[in-house]
């Protein structure tokens, strides 16, 4: 009798299962990423906390939207970001096959960006503007409401800087942040002392397609599905094929 | 010893004699390979990975193509390794070790040799 439940063929099931579950888990994640579904473009205002899921990454149909945003300064903390020019869109290099180094015409500085504590709890960081001497620039202090639009990172796929400059990253609002920080930026529209307004680089959702990397990592993780699914199967078959032989020798023993 | 109890080494034998040896032969080829070339990529993507993350050099135009290339031929280097441990009888811990130097830089390398020993004392 060929044993169909061993231990160890439980556990290739169960393996199997959980690693088959896995790949697709992710196949569907990155498919998510690449898939940019622009259901209605609405750029009335909305609640910050509409636009900005906490937990979650910044809705692309969040991107350029006006919102206000309640909190209180964390004073301890600044983003200091150079070689950038208070128009936004002008440090995007547009072409990113030609080289990327843009004469941008106007002054050179600082970005100045520091981190609101909202009543939730979670921090945003918050671009307050554009200066040529950081130094000058005293540090927010006590609560305030702003207003502005929502930006994704900097690192976000199909934008390029020009000139090098270093992007400002979600990451970067983490580590500078005490609490929970939302993906993505505030750009303040509102001129605070010695600073000019930055123009947002995104003035609307960005449309766009596909992302062709994310498509290959969906792939490749259907790909590794496919591949853990074949070794499943051959384990498996491995399994019962030892049985069967177990239960042919053990036959024969007891014959003799 | 138990009449019913099975005696694993003389199963273990039977079953190796059925194996085919140029199935095996081919194998270990298509293992040997894979590990070539994914240990040969990882290392040339890390090299890139530090120009780029370390030092602050730009990406060049393939790098992002480069991953993904690595991330296809992974799963192909799997498919060897798992063919190669059904063969050689590896324990699933043994296996996925081996698999997952195909994610170490250099470390396919020498999994590679060390595997190389196995199969002549297998052989």
């Amino acid at each position: 009798m060929i044993r169909h439940f061993t231990a160890r063929l439980i556990g290739t099931h169960f393996l199997g299962v959980f690693s088959l579950l896995a790949c697709l888990a992710l196949a569907n994640w990155q498919w998510d990423r690449a898939h940019v579904y622009l259901p209605k473009i609405e750029l009335a205002q909305k609640s910050f906390s509409e636009l900005s899921p906490l937990r979650d990454y910044l809705p692309i149909s969040s991107v350029g939207v006006s919102t206000q945003v309640t909190g209180t300064w964390q004073s301890s903390e600044r983003i200091v970001l150079p070689n950038r020019i208070a128009n936004g869109p002008g440090m995007a290099n547009a072409n990113s096959e030609q080289a990327s180094t843009v004469d941008f015409g106007g002054p050179i500085g600082f970005w100045i960006v520091d981190i609101l504590e909202l009543a939730d709890g979670s921090s945003l960081g918050v671009v307050r503007g554009f200066t040529e001497n950081a130094e000058l620039v005293p540090l927010a202090t006590g609560s305030e409401t702003i207003s502005g639009v929502m930006q994704p990172g900097e690192d976000v796929p199909g934008l390029e800087l020009a000139n090098g400059i270093n992007p400002l990253t979600t990451e970067m609002i983490v580590e500078n942040s005490r609490t929970i920080a939302h993906d993505g930026y505030l750009i303040a529209d509102s001129n605070s002392p010695g600073l000019i307004a930055v123009q947002p680089i995104f003035k609307e959702p960005p449309v766009q397609g596909l992302n062709w990397r994310n498509v290959a990592y969906t792939f490749n993780w259907i790909f590794f599905a496919v591949i853990v699914g074949l070794m499943w199967v051959r384990v498996a078959k491995d399994e019962l094929q030892y049985a069967q032989l177990a239960s042919i020798t053990g036959d024969l023993s007891h014959d003799t | 010893m138990n009449s019913n109890t099975p005696n694993w080494p003389v199963l273990l034998e039977t079953y190796l004699m059925t194996l085919n040896s140029k199935d095996f032969a081919k194998q270990w080829m298509f293992y040997r390979i894979m590990a070539f070339v994914v240990g040969t990529v990882l290392v040339v993507l890390s090299l890139f990975l530090i120009s780029v993350r370390v030092i602050g050099n730009p990406e060049p135009a393939f790098y992002g193509a480069a991953w993904m290339a690595h991330g296809y031929l992974f799963p192909i280097y799997v498919v060897a390794t798992f063919m190669l441990s059904t063969k050689l009888k590896w324990s699933f811990s043994k296996t996925i070790l081996v698999m997952l130097a195909g994610t170490v830089p250099l470390m396919s390398f020498f999994t590679e040799r060390r595997v190389a020993k196995e199969v002549v004392e297998f052989s």
